[in-house]
């Protein structure tokens, strides 16, 4: 198989990553924080040692500012449940996954007001269009880093600069780009990110940075191994916003997928192939490449064959792992102008080889042929 | 010597930080005697780098609850 689904989950993993994995659940076990035996001090060691290595990726000084989530999506629900109340305002970008908008939906229920700010012709949310859209009442701006859907990437820092001077609060989805695009979050007040994707750990592993002096009401309340005798969860972090046990098995991976991603490299070699694989691509009848590439995903618009199933053909003719569809992106897709029948999208990773995309283009090729009509 | 921290990363952090000045120190858990706020972790290092584990925990913004010294087998609070 040639697994060209990397915007999804990355795989494979770099075989560090599992062999971690697998020893810490055959030689360590323990449940961090819960108990002074050496297997939970082990597991602690192991936990500490991830939320610094993505610390210093982030530039975040604190490492206790970094919370272990099961994924971005569960990292961005914690941020707009935890500051989003009723009667203030939430803007999202029109290049949100589902993992902003539908929190920020149930927020709007709850009694909040949402907006959206639009995007530009290539799925770029601008500096200008944030502040535009920004009003007195803004508590939150959701903007994602780059589209999963056309790998568009945003200026993050110069929308900080601008949602700052206009007194809001930031939360950037660096769903698509934590571990490939160099991130400095330390003038942040959110980031969500997932572990699985380009930080190569195991999927059920992601975080949420939480700027110093920001407090967020918990998502989730229960046991954290600290302050046990109090009914209210601790204010001091990561234990306010970590309820429960962590998912240790796989931030041992995590651990050492982003030591994988510090080694460097990977975001030119991405880039290069996914611009190779998008040339190619673009000059096939029938297939429009949309967005700009600026990261690792080449999203193609057909306009004679069904998106879904031109993916599962390339699958089952061709052995190629791509997604069609909508990509759990709707308003995306509505501003990029594919809401109809979405895209085919590729996305490559550490692993994937420029013989890789070639073969790819090919059989997209070979696939829009013969099912033009 | 024992400081009690609030977190099992806040020790870590402060663990971490002391050995970058060469001084050994061990996580434990706080025996439940010392706490009325429940299960919670202390540093323990030789007393000796009292001093040392304040300016630490001061640079780290770690609030360290109480310092305990380990005699006849019970805790003083110092």
């Amino acid at each position: 198989m040639i697994y060209l689904d990397n915007a999804a989950t990355s795989y494979p993993k770099p075989p560090e990553v599992t062999r971690a994995m697998a020893s810490f659940a055959e030689d360590c076990g323990g449940n961090p924080g819960r108990g002074g035996h050496s297997a939970s001090r082990r597991a602690a060691e192991t936990v500490f040692a991830c939320r610094e290595e993505l610390a210093e990726l982030f530039n975040i000084e604190n490492c206790e500012r970094i919370v272990f989530t099961k994924n971005a999506t569960e990292a961005v629900n914690t941020a707009i449940n935890g500051l989003v109340d009723e009667g203030s305002e939430i803007l999202i970008s029109a290049m949100e996954h589902n993992a902003v908008l539908r929190p920020a939906v149930a927020r709007e229920a709850a009694g909040a007001s949402l907006r959206v700010i639009p995007a530009d012709s290539d799925g770029r949310i601008t500096p200008e269009a944030v502040e535009a859209a920004i009003t007195p009442k803004t508590r939150l701006v959701c903007v994602v880093h780059a589209s999963n859907v056309t790998g568009t990437l945003n200026d993050i820092a110069a929308i900080n600069e601008v949602v700052h001077s206009r007194g809001a609060l930031t939360l950037f989805d660096a769903a698509q780009t934590a571990g490939l695009v160099p991130i400095d979050a330390s003038d942040f007040d959110l980031l969500a990110f997932p572990g699985h994707k380009s930080l190569y750990g195991p999927q059920g592993t992601g975080g949420l940075y939480v700027r110093e002096g920001l407090m967020l009401s918990p998502l989730t309340c229960g046991g954290t191994g600290s302050a046990s005798e109090s009914p209210f969860m601790p204010e001091r972090m990561p234990d306010r916003l970590e309820a429960g046990p962590l998912n240790a098995v796989g931030i041992a991976g995590l651990l050492e997928g982003v030591r994988f991603v510090k080694r460097g490299g990977l975001l030119e070699r991405e880039r290069e192939l996914a611009r190779r694989l998008a040339e190619k691509a673009g000059d096939i009848g029938g297939a429009e490449v949309v967005g700009d590439n600026g990261v690792n995903v080449v999203s193609v618009k057909l306009k004679y064959a069904d998106c879904v199933e031109a993916a599962a053909r390339l699958d089952a003719e061709h052995g190629i792992a791509a997604r069609g569809g909508l990509h759990c992106a709707p308003m995306a897709h509505r501003s990029m102008g594919t809401i109809g029948g979405g895209t085919l999208r590729f996305s490559v990773g550490a692993f994937t080889t420029p013989e890789d995309v070639d073969a790819a283009a090919s059989a997209l090729e070979a696939v829009l042929k013969s099912s033009a009509f | 010597m024992l400081a009690t921290v609030p977190s099992q990363t806040s020790a870590s952090r402060l663990k971490k930080s002391l050995a970058a000045d060469g001084i050994k120190s061990n996580i434990t858990q706080t025996p439940s005697a010392l706490t009325k706020e429940g299960c919670g972790y202390s540093l323990r290092f030789d007393g000796a780098y009292r001093g040392e584990v304040e300016r630490a925990a001061r640079e780290l913004r770690i609030t360290v609850r109480a310092y305990f010294d380990e005699a006849d087998g019970g805790y003083i609070k110092r």
